[in-house]
């Protein structure tokens, strides 16, 4: 089974990331597991344990977890998400209801996927805080704190409840050597695995087997029946209000789908929605939760309403790839031509979310579907959260450069600067060399550059994005009058990344960005500790930046991209120390939905 | 306590997830803790305990290896940080009293005393644990704040007198001690003790103590306090203790007249065995192979119950053996005669199962199913429910359960102190939870309708903590999870137990925790000089009798305290009372 590619998870740290593994490598994300070893690390002392900006991770004194759930909740900054009924008419606000009933009934599935014991003390318990840091994670674990338990001491279970408890990859893949007619079933993205014990009566006078001797699959629409079966009457009779015949079609094919399995026909059917007024993510897309194998889905899903202004903005954006291609400065034989290849973006308000994106750090940003067929026949669909953005910046990024940045500085931080770095970060991904040429021949990129490839990408969008946005100044395609607001909000965004550290391979990425940048004058460090930003620097240096970037790629330079990193993504003590004054700053938002409390037309 | 109920039913009616619920404050009863002759007021340390700051310190005697022979009420605080401590005692006649003030420290540390805003000039709380002589004050009938201010680090407050006897002297102090209405009735040193039991060994009803020490010797004393055997276990190249619990019950399996001991043994060849032994004499009438993997093992944790498994026996019938290697746990049931009935075995890490056995009649049907833990199963031991799926993690484990019947219903709900996932109430007919809400390191929970005149039972929970030592302070709930109070302010020093038995003989229950009983008012009275340990009618008085275990010189002091007022109504103990007397353990 292939590792599908995943950048909505990235995105939720406001910029993509290529590859699933890689995000769920993401401490500060919505991955679950720890950081990987880092590549080309070696010699240096590991990432510290606590991240400059972090609160404390909890101690354990005696042997025992400090009960400190009010200070964990307190990380985290509540957001009332309004659902705004403005332009939908009666047909299309009881079809919405219909909508939010389903995302009602995906929460409890995913739930189920991710922490029965958690489950049960979510809908029990009747400590507020407890509550609302369930309402966050959708688990015991505490993402803000290194997955420690918020309530009992079990850790973090790599595999959730999709696999038997104490499941490995070592015992899944010896199993399935031993068992090959079992194997696509094992790793199927829509089958969760369980184990002779849990599904035996107990046996008396007989010990019982800890080590799975027998494992079993059942699909996802038998696993969650319970669940998927009122979901997909949801979907159906939602589609009976749509006054959008692509939509409604959509809508019965993904309630098909939720009760076989068999998501491509709806999948396509969703990447040919045009420019659609309501929309709906909804099913098993993302494999974050499973830490086993790495291929088992969770639900997800978002109510999206389209956000027309900011979407026809994008829209002249898109217009231009091609020409932004062709103004990369790479060779030409390394800006492939964009022409034809636009796949669909959309700028919506989420006035409700559910399972994974409902739970944990919360996207900006998602890219789906997952499922390389679909890739292959119609590319995947870029969602940019507008209100999860304006919240995230207005909360986080936005008290970040407050803290970090010159008055003036921290003055030119918007929510339209952020969105902006955040789509020409997304189109950026698709633009540049298609392939590494080495020694006249052409490989994948990623596997010419090994496993600093992930960084590198991220790196060469964030560069390219921000090079781009000049060149749209240029073109007056952007008004210059908010360029500097662009740089400003990029830094921002780069501080709050930096506040969970630069363990994995996008905090490395962006520290390697922050100290190029200051390398080359475009920015500085006062004696205060905040930061100040050369306008006028910025340009020349995103550019080389870029062009370094870009023909790490073209070329394929593995040991160049060791080096690059290994010179500039050390973090410099000075803006550890200035980090600090974001200690009290909220990590991320979690969203309190108005559509949430059965709002009805 | 008006205001207590009023909230109470307040939100009765709520039912949101997450109330915010206006809590009521408890507060520990004052003055109660010490006989008050006429003209003297005594004023304990305990009666600071409710509210003292972060960083001050409970304790008892030899707690703190402090070289006193006395200490009044066995009971101090330790002024750790130099945040006044203030409290507010009645004064019932007016007039002039001499301070008097005991307390100890180093020769650095130091305590000031203020009287209604008055500060007394005196230092206190230097060198040896000492009486000394304070200043006179004029008090009016009503209330008077005592405050201990200017505190140097750091010194040790045990109690202070206002009297109007201007000669009193330490020796005035000892006979104040704790409430009227507490009675010591017996005190016994014993070696000290993992766990200690009580039963009739020889037919004469009186009440042998059976004492099972950390390295699972076994010592039987008579009612007098005399040895009447022991059984020395052989030394282990393993190390003591053996495990962190020890295991045997005191039960007349064969109906004689005389309880006889189950318990554990291990032969000089490193076998371990369960052993029948005469209670009078310690000899073996049967032994069997102990029900678990030959050692060694991980870990060594034991208990033992006996159970009802049949409706026509006129009481438990069964032995229960719950035994924790650490990696692989079995409860095992026996009959009288030690033969296997079934056993239930799972691999799993130690303390996965918990550390008690609770056999009780769970649907009402006359016969008992037992409870380890996350497993229910009935007297077949066949399983009625299961919530592994729920709590994995053997740290998670049921360390203490009650069940009580907290709806009205009729059937008892399952009320658990849960380790670090707190206090929930389980459906107990089918495991499923019905709340849940944070009570610190959870280990003892006890259940009933402890505040007077309440119409819906409370849960009370004692939450450990370890960041100023071992410490513990109590969490009260309404009947539906609903968090009414933690209290006192900071825990106290220990680990403490619940015990609930009729200590009045009037047929009701009454509540104690650690060395209080808990008022029906919501308050608290210092009542013992050690910690409850458990309660019955020891003496056969009509009443229940609370049996504390304290440190004291030359090993473990086990008392037995009564209500002072009993007028004695001998009463049978019949086959249940037996059961909750041989059963009942504590860590």
């Amino acid at each position: 089974m292939v590792r599908y590619r995943s950048i909505g998870l990235m995105l939720s740290l406001a910029l993509a990331v290529p590859a699933a593994s890689l995000v769920r490598a993401q401490a500060p994300n919505r991955g679950p597991l720890p950081a990987p070893a880092r590549p080309g690390a070696q010699g240096r002392p590991p990432a510290p344990a606590t991240q400059p900006g972090l609160p404390t991770p909890t101690a354990r004194i005696g042997g025992r977890p400090i009960h400190n759930e009010a200070k964990r909740a307190a990380r985290w900054k509540v957001v009332a998400m309004p659902y705004s009924r403005a332009g939908l008419t009666t047909a299309e606000q009881q079809m919405i209801a219909r909508l939010a009933d389903a995302c009602h009934q995906m929460d409890e599935i995913y739930l189920h996927q991710s922490d029965l014991g958690g489950w049960a003390i979510y809908h029990a318990t009747q400590n507020a805080d407890l509550y609302r840091l369930f309402s966050i994670d959708g688990s015991r674990w505490d993402l803000a704190d290194q997955n420690s338990p918020i309530i009992g001491e079990e850790p973090l279970v790599p595999g959730h409840e999709l696999y038997p408890f104490g499941a490995t990859a070592a015992v899944i893949e010896r199993y399935a050597a031993a068992h090959p007619e079992q194997r696509a079933a094992l790793y199927d993205p829509w089958t969760v695995v369980r184990s002779a014990p849990l599904d035996l009566a107990p046996a008396l006078s007989q010990p019982v087997v800890s080590v799975a001797d027998r494992l079993y699959t059942y699909p996802y629409h038998e696993a969650y029946a319970e669940w998927v079966k009122p979901m997909a009457a949801d979907l159906r009779a939602a589609a009976k209000l749509s006054p959008d015949p692509a939509f409604a079609h959509y809508l019965n094919l993904r309630a098909d789908a939720l009760l076989t399995d068999e998501y491509r026909a709806s999948d396509i059917a969703w990447m040919d929605l045009k420019d659609p007024k309501i929309d709906l993510i909804f099913g098993p897309y993302e494999t974050y939760l499973d830490g086993v194998l790495g291929v088992k889905t969770s639900y997800g899903g978002a109510v999206l309403l389209r956000n027309d202004a900011e979407s026809r903005k994008l829209a002249i954006y898109r217009q231009q790839e091609d020409a932004m291609q062709q103004a990369l400065p790479v060779p030409a034989e390394d800006r492939p031509s964009k022409a034809g290849h636009v796949a669909p973006m959309e700028v919506v308000d989420a006035p409700l979310r559910a399972g994974d994106l409902r739970y944990g750090y919360q996207a900006v940003a998602d890219n789906l579907p997952n499922d390389p067929r679909i890739h292959a026949e119609k590319g995947s669909k870029i969602v940019f959260f507008k209100n999860f953005m304006d919240a995230r910046v207005n909360d986080v990024v936005l008290p970040v450069a407050q803290k970090m940045l010159a008055p003036d500085e921290s003055g030119d931080v918007s929510s339209e600067g952020y969105l902006t770095t955040v789509v020409l970060h997304e189109i950026s991904h698709g633009l540049g060399p298609a392939y590494a040429h080495i020694d006249s021949k052409q490989i994948a990129i990623d596997e010419a550059i090994g496993p600093a490839y992930s960084g590198l990408e991220e790196a060469k969008a964030d560069a390219t994005g921000i090079f781009l946005a000049k060149w749209l100044v240029d073109r007056k395609l952007l008004p210059a009058s908010e360029l500097n607001g662009v740089y400003a909000s990029f830094v921002a965004g780069t501080l709050r990344t930096l506040r969970f550290g630069t363990a994995e391979a996008h905090g490395r990425a962006e520290m390697m960005e922050f100290n190029y940048l200051l390398q080359h004058g475009a920015l500085a460090q006062g004696a205060d500790g905040r930061y100040t930003i050369d306008y006028a620097a910025m340009p020349a240096a995103v550019a080389s930046l870029a062009q370094q970037l870009l023909a790490f790629e073209a070329h394929g330079d593995r040991a160049g991209v060791e080096a690059w990193f290994a010179k500039y993504d050390g973090m410099p003590p000075t803006l550890t120390r200035a980090l600090e004054s974001t200690r009290d700053i909220p990590v991320d938002i979690t969203p309190e939905f108005e559509l949430a409390r059965g709002v009805r037309p | 306590m008006k205001l207590l109920l009023s909230t109470l039913l307040a939100v009765s009616t709520a039912c949101a997830a997450t109330p915010a619920l206006a809590q009521q404050k408890l507060t520990l009863h004052h003055h109660d803790a010490a006989h008050e002759p006429p003209g003297t007021i005594v004023v304990p340390a305990s009666d600071f305990f409710v509210d003292f700051p972060a960083g001050d310190t409970s304790g008892g005697f030899g707690r703190r290896g402090e070289a006193t022979a006395w200490e009044f009420n066995e009971s101090s605080l330790a002024l750790g940080v130099a945040k006044d401590v203030v409290v507010k005692v009645p004064v019932k006649e007016g007039g002039a009293y001499h301070l008097f003030v005991r307390g100890s420290g180093t020769a650095a540390s130091s305590f000031q005393v203020a009287i209604d805003g008055k500060l007394d000039p005196a230092l206190f709380g230097q060198g040896a644990m000492q009486l000394q002589r304070g200043g006179d004050y004029t008090l009016k009938p009503g209330t008077v704040e005592i405050r201990l201010t200017s505190i140097q680090p750091r010194p040790v407050f045990n109690v202070l007198i206002l009297t109007k006897n201007a000669d009193f002297k330490e020796d005035d102090l000892k006979p104040l001690e704790l409430p009227p209405q507490v009675k010591l009735l017996r005190q016994y040193t014993i070696v000290p003790s993992n766990i200690v039991k009580f039963g009739d060994v020889d037919g004469s009803g009186k009440y042998a103590i059976l004492d099972i020490t950390n390295n699972y010797s076994t010592i039987m004393y008579a009612n007098d306090g005399h040895i009447l055997w022991r059984w020395d276990a052989p030394p282990t190249s393993r190390g003591d203790p053996r495990g962190n619990e020890a295991a045997g019950v005191l039960w007349d399996f064969h109906h004689t007249g005389r309880d006889e001991l189950a318990h554990w043994r291990e032969s000089s060849d490193g076998k371990e065995w369960l052993v029948l032994a005469d209670g009078r004499t310690g000899d073996v009438i049967k032994q069997v192979p102990w029900p678990a993997p030959a050692l060694p093992h991980v870990d060594n944790n034991y208990r033992m119950a006996v159970a009802k498994f049949h409706k026509d026996s006129d009481g438990p019938d069964t032995l229960l053996v719950l035994a924790d290697t650490g990696g692989w746990i079995g409860l095992t049931a026996y009959d009288k005669d030690f033969n296997l009935l079934w056993q239930h075995a799972e691999n799993r890490a130690k303390d996965y199962f918990g550390h008690y056995i609770y056999p009780y009649d769970i649907n009402g049907d006359g016969i008992d199913e037992v409870t380890i833990s996350h497993l229910c199963l009935d007297a077949d031991g066949k399983q009625i429910w299961n919530n592994a799926k729920y709590f994995e993690d053997n740290h998670d484990h049921m360390d203490a359960m009650e069940f009580f019947d907290m709806n009205g219903d009729g059937k008892p709900e399952l009320l658990v102190g849960q380790s670090d996932a707190g206090t929930l109430e389980y459906n107990a007919q089918n495991g499923k939870i019905l709340w849940q809400n944070n009570s610190d390191h959870s280990q003892q929970v006890t259940a009933g309708y402890i505040l007077g005149g309440s119409k819906t039972p409370q849960v009370v929970t004692n939450g450990r903590t370890y960041a100023n030592g071992l410490s513990a302070q109590l969490y009260w709930f309404d009947n539906r999870g609903r968090l009414l109070e933690k209290w006192p302010a900071q825990p106290l020093g220990g680990n403490p137990n619940f015990v609930r038995g009729d200590w009045f003989g009037t047929g009701k229950r009454t509540y104690f925790w650690y060395r209080f009983k808990l008022e029906p008012d919501g308050n608290a009275t210092l009542y013992f000089k050690g910690e409850a340990y458990h309660m019955f009618d020891f003496e056969h008085t009509g009443a229940d009798q609370v049996i504390t275990l304290g440190n004291g010189p030359g090993g473990q002091i086990l008392r037995v305290y009564g209500y002072a007022g009993i007028v004695p109504h001998p009463k049978p103990c019949n086959a249940d009372c037996r059961k909750l007397i041989a059963n009942h353990t504590h860590y």
